[in-house]
């Protein structure tokens, strides 16, 4: 890789690095693995720099390492629990400091399965078409729009700020 | 509030992602293992194509013992996997005014001062700006910054420190020792451009004095606050406060809380850290504008909690009450100064209706 393409890939990592590990955020519910992901990804971009540039979106080649070193993720290690003495520490981001509608949303949103998850935040987050969320997702748009579906459908079921408002009847 | 329609799932979850404020970019981190991964693709490849020479090598059987040739080949160079920055004091034979040199991924840095603080940062960057003599305020570190094909930091610290121990976004440490040049005790390093310090550690002997946790989103490392050792951070915040053209010129214009301080930047180019307290109640708190005073243009402030509201008044009689937006525990406000209508006198207002401050013409 030539000295400009080096710093058009330093550019673009610099650009993207917020918005990446917001994306991931939204697929693993964890700073920490977010930040791992969008790394992973730039790290898989800067070997091929030269070929992802070429094929023209940049982004939607890293989106798509992303989600699918979170599958493999989840393949290989099966996301055991350990049982634990003491509480694990607070996670990086002050998830208690948001309002409680969107603690609700994220808790709601990380307990969806993980490829209705990934479509929630490709089309609703990033703000892409059934036919783009489709293309990253390497599956087809009635399948798109189906888990988009099944997705929004559970998200209202877990209207939890109902649930904490109940009063005596 | 039930995420009745897509609209609702879209607000939510912007009010939930934009409210993460990652680590520093781990610049070399990924070119580093970028490069590597590039490498090892090309060595398999290449010995893909090796392979199949040899079979055709053998098969034809022209050149017989091709194959235990590479056990003479030399190895592969491994790659260096420790901190691609080293900085050294000066030497015996060092050039009067050198606070330090040293390299960056192998091409060499010198940061040199004058008399007068002017400082060039000769050798790979070629930049110059003036160091600061000691430091500013009750912190044992101040420090410039100057970008060119490198990025130089260089700065002065107080009498009682002995060492300052730099961490970078990889994670990689090295350690200064301040010099004296031309009286004045300085520090001064190189890192690659853009990339991100982790943290920085002003000790006396083995006490530590104070840290930094630099904001690093701007592309250079700048603080507004050293932290006393044991000190909890302050939580990240980040949001964006006006964005918009003004005279011409696009601003997004973003505030950082942070360990940091507060760190404003704009997409305009400009960005300056601070401390995160208020400045005092009766002031318009302007912390960043874009022109002069009277002259149109965009005008940033930042308020102590206690003022309510903050309400100009305008040529013709008319008066506009200016949006505060509260972040930690200050109240901002973006304000485009245009020429006309006039702004004839501003004030702040505390929650019982009492004016705190006010002047003539624009907040300045």
């Amino acid at each position: 890789m030539d000295a400009a393409a080096d710093a058009e890939f330093s550019e673009f990592m610099h650009d993207r690095w917020g918005q990446l590990v917001r994306f991931g955020y939204g697929l693993t519910g964890d700073l920490g693995l977010a930040e791992d992901l969008a790394q992973t990804a730039l790290i898989r971009a800067c070997a091929s720099w030269p070929r992802v540039r070429r094929a023209g979106d940049p982004d939607a080649y890293v989106r798509r390492i992303m989600i699918n070193a979170n599958y493999s993720r989840f393949r290989k290690r099966r996301v055991h629990e350990l049982l634990s003495g003491t509480p694990p520490e607070p996670s990086a981001v002050p998830a208690a400091g948001l309002p409680d509608v969107r603690q609700e949303l994220l808790a709601a949103l990380m307990r969806l399965p993980y490829g209705q998850r990934a479509v929630v935040v490709l089309r609703y987050w990033i703000g892409m078409t059934e036919t783009e969320v489709a293309a990253t997702l390497g599956c087809s748009v009635g399948n798109v729009k189906s888990q988009a579906s099944r997705a929004l459908a559970k998200l209202r079921a877990a209207d939890l700020s109902d649930e904490v408002s109940h009063e005596p009847r | 509030m039930s995420p009745g329609n897509e609209q609702d799932i879209r607000q939510l979850l912007d009010g939930v992602l934009d409210t993460i404020t990652p680590s520093p970019v781990p610049a070399s981190t990924v070119l580093r293992k970028g490069k590597v991964l590039r490498r090892r693709r090309r060595v398999g490849s290449a010995a893909g194509a090796a392979t199949a020479l040899a079979a055709v090598a053998v098969a034809t059987a022209v050149i017989p013992g091709l194959l235990h040739q590479r056990g003479h080949q030399p190895p592969v160079s491994r790659q260096h996997n420790g901190p691609a920055v080293t900085v050294h004091p000066p030497g015996l034979h060092s050039p009067a005014g050198e606070i330090a040199w040293g390299t960056v991924n192998g091409q060499r840095w010198q940061l040199i001062t004058t008399k007068s603080g002017a400082i060039s940062a000769a050798g790979a960057s070629a930049a110059a700006g003036s160091v600061p003599m000691s430091p500013a305020g009750p912190d044992p570190i101040s420090l410039g910054a100057l970008g060119g094909t490198l990025q130089a930091y260089y700065g002065a610290v107080r009498r009682d420190v002995t060492s300052v121990e730099v961490t970078l976004g990889d994670g990689s440490k090295f350690r200064l020792q301040p010099v004296t040049v031309f009286g004045h005790r300085l520090i001064g390093f190189e890192t690659p451009l853009r990339e991100a310090v982790g943290r920085i550690v002003a000790y006396s002997g083995h006490r530590e004095l104070a840290y930094a946790i630099p904001y690093n989103g701007a592309g250079v490392a700048m603080w507004g606050v050293m932290l006393r050792p044991g000190q909890a951070e302050p939580p990240r915040l980040s949001r964006t406060i006006f964005s918009g053209r003004v005279t011409g010129t696009y601003h997004r214009v973003t505030v950082h809380l942070g360990p940091w301080g507060r760190c404003l930047t704009d997409s305009a180019g400009s960005s300056a850290c601070s401390p995160a307290s208020p400045g005092p109640a009766a002031s318009a708190g302007v912390i960043m504008r874009t022109a002069g005073p009277g002259q149109p243009g965009l005008l940033i402030g930042a308020l102590q909690p206690s003022v309510k509201a903050m309400v100009l008044t305008m040529a013709g009689g008319g008066s506009v009450s200016v949006p505060l937006d509260a972040m930690g525990s200050l109240k901002f406000y973006a304000l485009v100064i245009a020429g006309h209508p006039r702004i004839l006198s501003w004030a702040t207002f505390g929650g019982a209706g009492n004016q705190i401050d006010g002047g003539q013409g624009a907040p300045s």
